[in-house]
């Protein structure tokens, strides 16, 4: 990591580990003068940090209908209700559009 | 002794082709598990990785003979990594589908208002963790684990060999640092 990421996660961890969040803007002033870079990307490392809320907390989810999905069963000719279904028009996300 | 366990024993042994042989056994078995899933649920649903990474283990190791932490942690080094293949491949055919594939037209403004899409999201994720990667590798092998093969933050540092203390930091930082990434794309 470079050294300057390497700073800025130490003083990020340090703020979010250690200390309650209203001290945490004089600490970073503190501990950066002189370093305009470096308390501008701790500053920014705080701030994604108040609004990550759940950010990755929860595994990926696999949405259903692609991985390997069997086909639907209607095609060409199935008689849904009092609709014959003619012929495809369309497919999205959601599922499939046909002429009736 | 199975396959997979067999390999596992001889990655302990320090045999250094075993690994290679042990991710293709288990993208194919979670695939499998992973269309089984599917198939016999509603359309639409979702299904989490977490209960497809510990089915597979059940189902592909033979627990008996396989106790040590070590070759726990590369069953599930392997299971995150084709986790994350199976989802970002299946993310990429939602989004080719999407596009209607037959170099449909949509106007700029038409196509990027809105909220990004699941899909769109894990593919963002996907490329930020590439990144962070590059800078901190074994937070990113940590996200791997937590996100696609849904370890808790302990079970990922007994995986990598890491003490909890070290994994609750990487996490802490390391999450910030991949939405920073992203955020800035």
């Amino acid at each position: 990591m470079p050294a300057d990421l390497q700073k800025a996660r130490e003083l990020f961890l340090h703020a979010v580990g250690k200390l309650p969040a209203e001290q945490w803007e004089g600490y970073v002033a503190e501990a950066c003068v002189g370093d305009a870079e470096l308390e501008q990307q701790v500053k920014q490392l705080l701030q994604v940090h108040r609004e990550a809320g759940s950010f990755l907390e929860s595994p990926a989810l696999a949405q259903a209908a692609t991985i390997d999905a069997p086909a639907p069963s209607e095609r060409p000719g199935t008689m849904i209700g009092p609709y014959k279904l003619l012929q495809q028009i369309g497919e999205g996300g959601m599922g499939t559009v046909y002429m009736a | 002794m199975n396959d997979v366990t067999r390999i596992l024993n001889a990655i302990d042994q320090g045999d250094p082709q075993a690994a290679e042989q042990l991710l293709p056994l288990v993208y194919g078995e979670l695939r499998r598990l992973a269309a089984q899933r599917l198939a016999q649920e509603k359309p639409g649903q979702t299904f989490e990785a977490t209960g497809l990474v510990h089915e597979a283990y059940l189902r592909l190791v033979d627990v008996e003979k396989v106790q040590q932490w070590n070759s726990r942690g590369h069953f599930f080094a392997a299971a995150a990594l084709a986790m994350r293949r199976i989802l970002v491949d299946n993310a990429r055919r939602k989004q080719a589908d999407k596009r209607g594939g037959q170099g449909r037209r949509v106007p700029l403004e038409a196509a990027d208002v809105g909220l990004t899409s699941p899909a769109e999201q894990l593919l963002d994720i996907d490329e930020a963790l590439t990144r962070l990667a590059e800078e901190d590798e074994q937070a990113a092998r940590l996200i791997q684990l937590r996100y696609f093969a849904g370890l808790s933050i302990e079970d990922a540092a007994e995986a990598i060999g890491i003490s909890r203390s070290t994994a609750y930091e990487h996490w802490s930082y390391a999450r910030v640092r991949l939405k920073t990434l992203l955020d800035a794309e």
